[in-house]
């Protein structure tokens, strides 16, 4: 009966060919935001690294680092004065690679031939409590550091696993923006969210005349601290850094802007890609109503050689089905070019999940547009069909 | 072979009610040729339709080949269809889009015959009426006679007992027309098929065994 089938569909290849690249086209569409909807999902399940509730971002007026002198003054005392505070556990220094903070400095070392590179985060000694990180092994930074003779640094598991894997590196001197003795290493710490990839973040001890950018706190709150709560804060930072000038983000607003920025373009284009399927299921259902309305009297004559009902029926059904499954076939094999020439970087099995739930929403719709018109042919009087003809 | 007895058929719509057919009773032997005449609307196309069980009586019973039909549900009609009985439309019905030896072995298709056994008893059939160095061709590339002979060994390719022709000639010449009874008459008395043919061709009808007359849906011969 297929090769029966594949006749039919040959000898209108003209028009079934039209209904086949749209069948394909519709299949890549649904492949290209699957794939992008799945490799974001498949990232919400893991930690993030650092927690968001009662953590408030606190950025301060540019100005007062004018004087570094009077700066590290100013930090130190505005950290005291906050720590000082009934609802504040901790409080934080940083000036990069603070969660959500949106700049990023990236840095590679060649080393025996070898190139090793990472995200780097320049916090202080106090950054892993008021994050909350998740130390795995040895410790964060702490004041002995300032004295000792290494540069400490603190890695992510990302790192370890993708330049020494399977080595035991703590308290290990690495040549990585000079020589650098690892002194803890924490868990994945993705700064820009769930939606963020996890990856190589070292962390660095911040000094104050370092970097190029104004640096930030992150105060850590009891829980339930209330929004009003702002108010107090602002007077110890106004007081410790004369300027009323300074802005503050509870950490958790900051998560909610982050994620929507991934959220909205993948339900925007879920909206258009159901649109489209939508059409596409129109497109169908009245191609397969004109196609029986115009072959009735092969209907009539099918029913009087012998076909029964469900003959008919799964007749029109494998005929669309065929033509779906040609479309697809075609769609896999270009879709199969991603994970094989490594046009993106994803997990194959991202690509593969792709392709199947793709294959099987393209068949579920030929099937359900199908399944009606074949029911309603299966149903057309025989004698009717051959008179009408 | 055919036993038709009181056999009514009314067709109702919400306010007209027409009798296509009242009272037939008929008889048809193994081996006849009968032909059935009537001017157009008497109920000549009913009553073959009812006899191919394409259709179902209002009232009276049919036997084919000594079984009752009316106890059949779909599955067995459909069986019952492709085993017993042959087609041949005044229209053909040959599919376009399907060359000449698909076309004949659709019924076989059906009856699940595997694809060797399918393709012999179809070049078989073709060569019946003439046409096995034309099963490659399709439909749009013959005479309305040639296509009447591929419809005619369509019908013949399963064994039929029984073969029903509408009008077999009506959309033929004479020369055509002939040629295609003279298959028929062939058939009949070759194959000892049992064939019933409607046709408004008297000198078509005169060439079969027996001639029912119908009128308005009643025997009147």
């Amino acid at each position: 009966m297929i090769a029966h089938l594949l006749k039919l569909i040959w000898k209108k290849r003209g028009s079934n060919s039209l209904l086949t690249l749209e069948i394909l086209l519709s299949f890549l569409v649904l492949f290209g935001v699957s794939s992008f909807v799945l490799y974001n999902t498949s990232m919400l399940d893991a930690p993030v690294g650092f927690e968001t509730n009662d953590k408030w971002m606190i950025y301060l007026d540019d100005q007062i680092k004018k004087d570094t002198v009077k700066f590290t003054g100013i930090l130190k005392n505005l950290k005291r004065d906050l720590n000082s505070l009934d609802r504040v556990n901790s409080s934080a220094v940083g000036e990069i690679g603070l969660p959500f903070m949106g700049a990023t400095w990236n840095c590679s070392e060649e080393t025996d031939g070898i190139t090793r590179s990472a995200r780097v985060a320049i916090v202080d000694e106090d950054f892993a409590e008021a994050a909350g990180l998740n130390i795995l092994e040895g410790r964060w930074f702490n004041q002995a550091d300032h004295a000792a003779t290494y540069t400490p640094m603190v890695a992510n598991q990302y790192f370890i696993q993708k330049h020494f894997p399977g080595q035991n590196m703590l308290d290990s001197l690495i040549e990585f923006q000079g020589e650098r003795k690892i002194v803890g290493i924490v868990d994945d710490y993705r700064y820009g969210g769930k939606f963020e990839q996890a990856q190589s973040t070292v962390f660095f001890p911040f000094k104050v005349q370092d970097g190029p950018f104004m640096p930030c706190l992150l105060v850590d709150l009891t829980p339930d601290t209330p929004v009003t709560y702002e108010e107090t804060i602002g007077e110890v930072i106004a007081s410790a850094t004369g300027s009323q000038n300074y802005g503050m983000v509870p950490l958790e607003q900051r998560r909610k802007q982050a994620e929507r920025r991934t959220w909205v373009p993948m339900v925007l284009l879920l909206s258009i890609c159901a649109f489209l399927c939508i059409n596409v299921a129109l497109g169908l259902f009245g191609v397969l109503w004109y196609n029986i309305n115009k072959r009735k009297g092969e209907i009539g004559l099918r029913r009087a050689l012998g076909a029964h009902k469900l003959d008919i029926s799964k007749q029109f059904i494998l005929e669309i089905l065929l033509l779906g499954a040609i479309a697809i076939f075609i769609g896999i094999f270009f879709a199969m070019q991603f994970p094989l020439l490594k046009i993106i970087d994803l997990d194959t099995m991202i690509w593969l999940k792709a392709i199947l739930f793709s294959t099987f929403v393209i068949l579920g719709i030929i099937s359900l547009c199908a399944i009606y018109p074949s029911s309603q042919a299966a149903k057309i009087h025989p004698a009717i069909a051959l008179h009408e003809d | 072979m055919i036993s038709i007895q009181n056999l009514s058929k009314v067709y109702r719509t919400k306010t007209i009610e027409t009798t296509a057919l009242n009272n037939i009773n008929l008889d048809v032997k193994k081996g006849e040729f009968l032909s059935i005449m009537g001017p157009s609307g008497c109920g000549k196309s009913t009553l073959l339709n009812i006899m191919g069980l394409l259709d179902e009586p209002s009232k009276g019973s049919v036997e084919i080949d000594g079984q009752s039909i009316s106890n059949y549900n779909s599955k067995s009609t459909a069986r019952f269809r492709n085993q017993k009985l042959g087609f041949i439309f005044q229209s053909f019905h040959l599919i376009p889009d399907l060359n000449i030896l698909d076309n004949v072995e659709l019924p076989l298709l059906y009856a699940k015959v595997g694809r060797k056994e399918r393709r012999q008893r179809s070049e078989q059939a073709l060569e019946s009426v003439g046409l096995k160095n034309r099963m490659r061709h399709f439909p749009s590339q013959l005479s309305g006679g040639q296509k009447q002979r591929v419809a005619i060994a369509r019908a013949i390719v399963g064994k039929p007992a029984i073969i029903l022709a509408d009008e077999p000639t009506g959309n033929l010449d004479s020369a055509m027309g002939n040629e295609v009874m003279e298959i028929l008459l062939r058939l009949n008395k070759v194959m000892d098929t049992t064939i019933v043919m409607v046709t408004h061709d008297a000198s078509m009808a005169g060439k079969t065994n027996r001639l029912v007359r119908l009128y308005d849906g009643t025997q009147i011969q």
